[in-house]
């Protein structure tokens, strides 16, 4: 069973892309089961979502520690999960921070101390400037749809089913190249890290 | 999908996280009238006049919600239903976003309802499906019970023949006030009635397939329902189970059949003991709220804790992040007036919408919130307690259309002071758009009249004078304005219409703001706002351009005068 968990905050597209993420998973012959809370996303709040497949699903919530993969948009959503990473996890991380304005400076040091720790503590760790991300002008939670297919076996096929079902209208043509574009960078960045 | 299935006919709903989806499902469907109602108590007795009618109806609403609709609840269980009619219920355990996380089964006993509770989404379909036919056959509304991981969790729901889809005919209103009117006289026989089909219903449910009864390992039984099946079967996959699909009426049968089996029973669920009090009641010794807490979510993590006596994942040291805190939106049209409030220094009996949010520093306005339009009455409360003038209440448009204007006119009869705001911004805004009766559209996006909400007040007999519409975002304007009325005697009503800006159709800013660092002191005053846009970083004040909507509120606070605002 593999357990991927999207992160960041609300706007950035966190909710519609594990919703293409669990329709991928469907399609690819998975049981799956997604859990999101978005209560007060719209509010600048903390948006996550958790998507479960594998052969028989029971939890839409796993147990700590047992995160496969973290997709974060943000670095703060980011550092907030890592005690419930796998020690063999791999994190995907866009290198952005949207600081709440309640938070004083030196809690910005310690969110980049952190990370370092979290990097330390899990198998793989890319993070990536947003300005490769969104390099053509592609969103980049779907960018980073295609870097998190580098690292599952779910074809490419059922993928192509997933955006064509799950991405909102007329948005299909530029989900597919950011989706792509988000494949290529993978190459690159393995290759430094 | 359920409903669709069953093929519902009507649907009524008020907004309210985590239940909001349902409506906005159905109401993409042209084969059913979908329609957003003004309060839950009205979209009930929408759904009880089409059932008694022939067609089956489908009411959703979020928890707080069933509290307004209990009213004609508690009856309808006497008066009984003609075609299906469902009533969805979404708690909140763990308090996502609600003022409370009460534990809705209780209303199945209490109103003497049977109640469902699917698992999964699957289970959603299926349930939602089966309740109309339950519902038809026992002549019963059926109440089904979702949480918020429940209704905020997708799983697979697979499809469903034809043949289980088959809706019968009813036929239009047949006379039959012994079950209709709910005078003394008739009541009586349907009280005794419905104890009887409660009774019947438990019959019922020993053989519905909902209820499963899956005997394995002799040590450990466990009983549960819901998203807490799932958790268990995570953690304690080799134990006997009967998961419960039906938590009213109890399956007494299959309950002491796995009592007999196993050594140990515990029962797992999330909120109050509801059914380990009627199985110890049975004479079941079963454990349950002695190892569990009956607060917040249950999750796998609290299960393996708990019941299987282990810690946590000690290796990994906790990394504490602070929360982000939810905020007005950056350029909310109501910044300035709670700006304006926040220098009056008043207190204020606040209400439920996205306001409420301005209770929270830095803002730290609102000082009560309880319920749906209890900020109005509140507020009278406190006068008639002495508090010092003025006694300000915050009231939303679609929270007042809710259940203040009864408070309203309350005010206005007895004789008080109150000074009511209105934030009149067009739309149920917090739970994501839906109309209002002030949008000027209604439900099936047709044009609908607006109300005139001082218009409305004056109707009501507040005094002319006592009646202001306010506009735009100047806080010192809008302070002037407020303290004119606060000085007034008798009730005012001040009313600041402004569109939410996230209505779809408005107006993109034509401004641009900046701060200008060779006249910031980096004071912070204007952080003190609570914009998202406006940090602090490295000793300098930002303004991160992708958020500002250039409204201007943190120039109007600045003291040096270092925010600018320019062409885009």
């Amino acid at each position: 069973m593999t357990s991927v968990l999207v992160a960041g905050t609300g706007g950035q597209g966190v909710i519609t892309a594990s919703g293409i993420l669990g329709a991928a998973a469907a399609c690819d012959g998975h049981d799956v089961k997604l859990s999101e809370i978005h209560g007060m996303s719209q509010r600048g709040g903390s948006v996550f979502s958790i998507v479960r497949f594998g052969e028989r699903v029971h939890s839409p919530l796993p147990m700590r520690g047992t995160i496969d993969i973290l997709v974060a948009l943000e670095v703060i959503e980011a550092v907030r999960w890592s005690q419930w990473l796998s020690p063999d996890a791999a994190v995907l991380v866009q290198d952005l921070e949207r600081v709440p304005p309640e938070v004083a400076d030196e809690t910005l040091l310690h969110i980049r101390e952190r990370l370092n720790v979290m990097r330390e503590r899990v198998r793989e760790c890319v993070l990536l400037p947003p300005g490769v991300v969104r390099d053509g002008g592609h969103r980049s939670n779907t960018v980073f749809l295609g870097v998190l297919s580098t690292y599952l076996s779910i074809s490419g096929d059922s993928w192509d089913r997933a955006f064509a079902l799950a991405a909102p209208q007329g948005t299909l043509s530029r989900n597919l190249a950011a989706f792509h574009h988000g494949r290529q960078l993978v190459g690159a960045v393995r290759q430094e890290t | 999908m359920g409903a669709l299935d069953a093929g519902v006919g009507v649907a009524y709903s008020y907004p309210g996280t985590p239940a909001t989806e349902i409506l906005e499902a159905l109401a993409r469907n042209e084969s059913v009238r979908a329609r957003w109602t003004t309060n839950e108590k009205v979209a009930l007795e929408n759904g009880v006049g089409a059932s008694l009618c022939g067609v089956r109806a489908l009411v959703s609403m979020k928890h707080v919600g069933l509290n307004v609709a209990a009213d004609p609840l508690f009856v309808l269980a006497y008066v009984g239903v003609k075609a299906g009619l469902v009533v969805v219920t979404a708690d909140d355990p763990g308090i996502h976003s609600s003022q409370n996380e009460q534990d809705s089964r209780h209303y199945a006993r209490a109103a003497k309802l049977p109640m469902l509770e699917p698992a999964d989404s699957g289970e959603a379909r299926r349930f939602a499906r089966e309740a109309f036919t339950i519902s038809e056959r026992f002549g019963t509304p059926v109440l089904l019970r979702l949480t918020t991981r429940t209704a905020h969790s997708r799983s697979l729901a697979p499809a469903v023949s034809a043949v289980d889809c088959e809706v019968p005919a009813h036929g239009g209103f047949t006379p039959d006030p012994q079950s209709y009117v709910m005078i003394p006289t008739y009541a009586r026989e349907r009280h005794e009635q419905a104890l009887r089909r409660i009774d019947d219903m438990a019959g019922f449910a020993e053989a519905w397939e909902g209820n499963e009864l899956t005997l394995a390992g002799t040590d450990l039984g466990i009983i549960t329902s819901g998203m807490a099946y799932q958790y268990c079967r995570e953690v304690l996959p080799k134990a006997s189970y009967l998961k419960l699909g039906m938590v009213h009426p109890l399956p007494r049968g299959m309950i002491r059949e796995l009592a007999v089996h196993v050594e140990r029973v515990i029962v797992v669920e999330e909120l109050d003991p509801f059914l380990e009090t009627e199985i110890r009641a049975m004479g079941i010794p079963a454990e349950g709220k002695s190892l569990l807490p009956s607060s917040g979510e249950l999750n796998p993590d609290i299960l393996a804790a708990r019941l299987r006596g282990e810690e946590p994942g000690k290796t990994v040291p906790p990394m504490k992040v602070s929360e982000r805190q939810p905020a007005l939106c950056p350029g909310c049209p109501y910044m300035a007036l709670v700006l304006a409030l926040r220098d009056l220094d008043v207190v204020v009996a606040g209400d439920i919408g996205c306001y409420t949010l301005s209770s929270l520093p830095p803002l730290s306005v609102i000082d009560t919130t309880l319920c749906m339009g209890a900020g109005i009455a509140v507020a009278q409360g406190m006068e008639d307690a002495g508090e010092p003038e003025p006694h300000v209440a915050v009231i939303g448009d679609s929270t007042f259309c809710h259940a203040g204007m009864p408070a309203l006119l309350n005010a206005v009869q007895n004789g008080y002071s109150t000074k009511v705001v209105i934030l009149d911004n067009q739309t149920v805004a917090m739970t994501g758009l839906q109309p209002s009766p002030t949008s000027g559209r209604n439900s099936d996006g047709a044009p609908a009249p607006r109300l005139g909400i001082a218009a409305l007040a004056v109707a009501m007999g507040v005094d002319r004078g006592n009646v202001v519409e306010l506009r735009g975002n100047r806080i010192e304007e809008l302070k002037q304005t407020l303290a004119e009325q606060f000085a007034r005697s008798g009730v005012s009503v001040m009313v600041l219409r402004e569109p939410c800006l996230l209505l779809p159709g408005l107006r993109k800013p034509t401004k641009r703001v900046t701060v200008s660092l060779a006249r910031c002191t980096a004071c912070g005053e204007c952080l003190t706002v609570g914009c998202p846009a406006l940090s602090r970083r490295g000793g300098v004040i930002v303004l991160e351009e992708a958020l500002c909507t250039a409204c201007g509120v943190c120039g109007q606070v600045c003291p040096a005068d270092a925010i600018e605002e320019g062409e885009a």
